[in-house]
């Protein structure tokens, strides 16, 4: 356990190493984020009544909720594997006595930490410069059952992400097109990372709902508005978990095969 | 002159070619990127669908002026990365020395740089985006003078993106700190696929006129809609050349402070 806790810190340290590089890339989030919240305020500038079940203050916490989401669920290092893999690198950690997927997950870890920290003070920034109006749930079992299904979210999109990097052992030259097909537009659609998926028909809604995508930001904020029934709750809880199993075991087999492929090229 | 701007030519088409064999090399990627493309415009465009079929639209523009403003905005995004994706490689360039390969030749380095990698997934997304153009565009039913402002205001919104890399390809030279100067820019423009109305006042005119955005992006779409006062199109056109000018002011000006450390 120390030397997670070793790589957990060497990792923190190595985040502060570029410190002008991280603010930018925090201030890219914000970006991101104003142009939902904007949109958003526009679009509820002159209607006081709910539009697919969000007020005001339900769709403006629900972006700002993303931005948090974003840090906790979607901030990684494990983007790097691809790389690792394709460049020969993965070599150094096969012959050291580390679990890789523990190794990154620490690394994981230490990024979702650093970039909470900073969501949490530009929300603060935003909040008072933009006052916006803010939902704040105070339901006991619905803020558990919204942590649960975050802490399922935060694995989930692990497992996703070292899915999508294992096509490096296979395609070493393709895995970054992997990765922006999978990560950066499939994933931020089908999760709700840009508009909350219920403003699809429901027939779609539901479709959806059987995608692992769509437990990574969208169902835990659902939950934190308090717009599921605890039933609901409970049911999403149960299907994020089973796709928690189900890729947790396709990645031990695709790893598998991935690491008896791999051949080092490139040292 | 004309000399030169042959010559430029005939070299762009070279490296245009080289750019295509580049793509071909790496089929897979190629198809999964303008899949990818593709898939972003067409849930995007699904969602405001959704979005304005309950709402009307957005900051007094009617559903169908919405979604025109976000067809320009891709259109030309796509126009300016298809045009200028060199600049996304040009840091990498200055950090390997790869830059003073470009520099000892007779040959504009800018040219060079900004040009240099001519885009094929945007070059085939294009016709999407002209079709979505039309179809949004012919719901709006412009006049022939809105046509012709549009037509000169896309062109001037070519001359405004080709600043702006300019000035990032620039702030690479200056800064080796940040490697993602042209992601910035690129989350910057993202600000434009709505009309930058929906800011308000004051970020509006910052996007307007600070970070010409609005101009680059808006106007066009808001003088196809015949909704743009002429001052404004005569405005953009003196922010176009401007810019272009003081961004090569700035280019030579960062040229001078390359040090060539990485060789």
């Amino acid at each position: 356990m120390h030397k997670y806790f070793q790589v957990f810190k060497l990792s923190l340290i190595s985040e502060f190493a570029y410190r002008f590089n991280f603010i930018l890339w925090r201030f890219r989030n914000v970006i991101q984020i104003l142009v939902v919240f904007f949109f958003w305020n526009s679009v509820f500038s002159g209607q006081n009544e709910a539009v697919f079940g969000y007020n005001r203050e339900k769709i403006l916490t629900y972006v700002f909720g993303i931005l948090v989401l974003r840090s906790i669920v979607l901030s990684s290092r494990a983007v790097d594997v691809a790389g690792e893999i394709s460049s020969g690198n993965l070599t150094n950690f096969l012959i050291k006595p580390l679990g890789y997927f523990r190794y990154w997950f620490t690394r994981d870890v230490a990024s979702k930490v650093l970039n909470l920290g900073f969501s949490v003070l530009e929300i603060a920034l935003l909040y008072f410069l933009i006052k916006p109006p803010i939902y704040v749930q105070s339901d006991f079992l619905t803020i558990v059952g919204f942590l649960i299904s975050l802490s399922i979210a935060v694995v989930l999109f692990f497992l996703v992400l070292f899915l999508v990097n294992s096509v490096s052992f296979w395609m070493p030259e393709n895995a970054w097109a992997a990765q922006f097909l999978f990560i950066v537009i499939i994933l931020e659609f089908f999760s709700g990372g840009i508009f909350p998926l219920d403003v699809l028909p429901s027939s779609l809604v539901s479709l959806f709902s059987y995608l692992p995508f769509y437990y990574l930001l969208f169902f835990p904020l659902q939950v934190y508005l308090g717009k599921v029934s605890y039933i609901l709750m409970f049911k999403g809880i149960f299907i994020s978990l089973l796709w928690l199993l189900i890729l947790w075991f396709c990645l031990s087999k695709v790893w598998k095969m991935g690491v008896r492929e791999y051949s080092a090229e490139g040292r | 002159m004309i000399k030169r701007i042959k010559r430029c030519f005939r070299i762009w088409l070279i490296l245009g070619k080289m750019s295509l064999s580049l793509h071909l090399m790496r089929r897979f990627g190629f198809v999964v990127f303008f899949l990818g493309k593709m898939f972003r415009f067409f849930f995007f465009v699904l969602f405001l669908f959704f979005i304005f079929k309950r709402t009307g639209g957005v900051a007094s523009y009617s559903a169908s002026q919405a979604i025109f403003f976000f067809v320009v905005f891709h259109f030309i995004s796509s126009l300016s990365q298809m045009f200028f994706r060199g600049i996304y490689t040009f840091r990498q360039q200055v950090v390997s020395g790869g830059f003073d390969l470009i520099l000892s030749k007779p040959l504009s380095a800018l040219f060079r740089v900004v040009f240099g990698s001519f885009d094929f997934i945007d070059l085939v997304t294009l016709p999407f985006f002209v079709f979505a153009l039309y179809s949004s565009g012919s719901l709006l039913s412009p006049s022939l003078l809105d046509i012709t402002f549009f037509l000169a205001l896309l062109i001037n919104s070519l001359v405004l993106s080709f600043s702006f890399s300019v000035l990032v390809v620039s702030l690479s030279l200056i800064t080796l700190e940040v490697d993602h100067i042209v992601m910035i820019y690129r989350d910057l423009e993202t600000m434009a696929r709505f009309p930058v109305d929906i800011y308000g006042k004051g970020i509006g005119t910052i996007l307007t006129y600070v970070i010409p955005l609005g101009i680059m992006i808006t106007f066009p779409a808001k003088a196809f809609m015949g909704i743009l006062d002429i001052k404004f199109v005569v405005l953009s056109f003196v922010f176009g050349l401007s810019s272009l000018f003081l961004s090569l002011k700035f280019w030579r000006f960062a040229l001078k402070k390359y040090a060539s450390a990485s060789s």
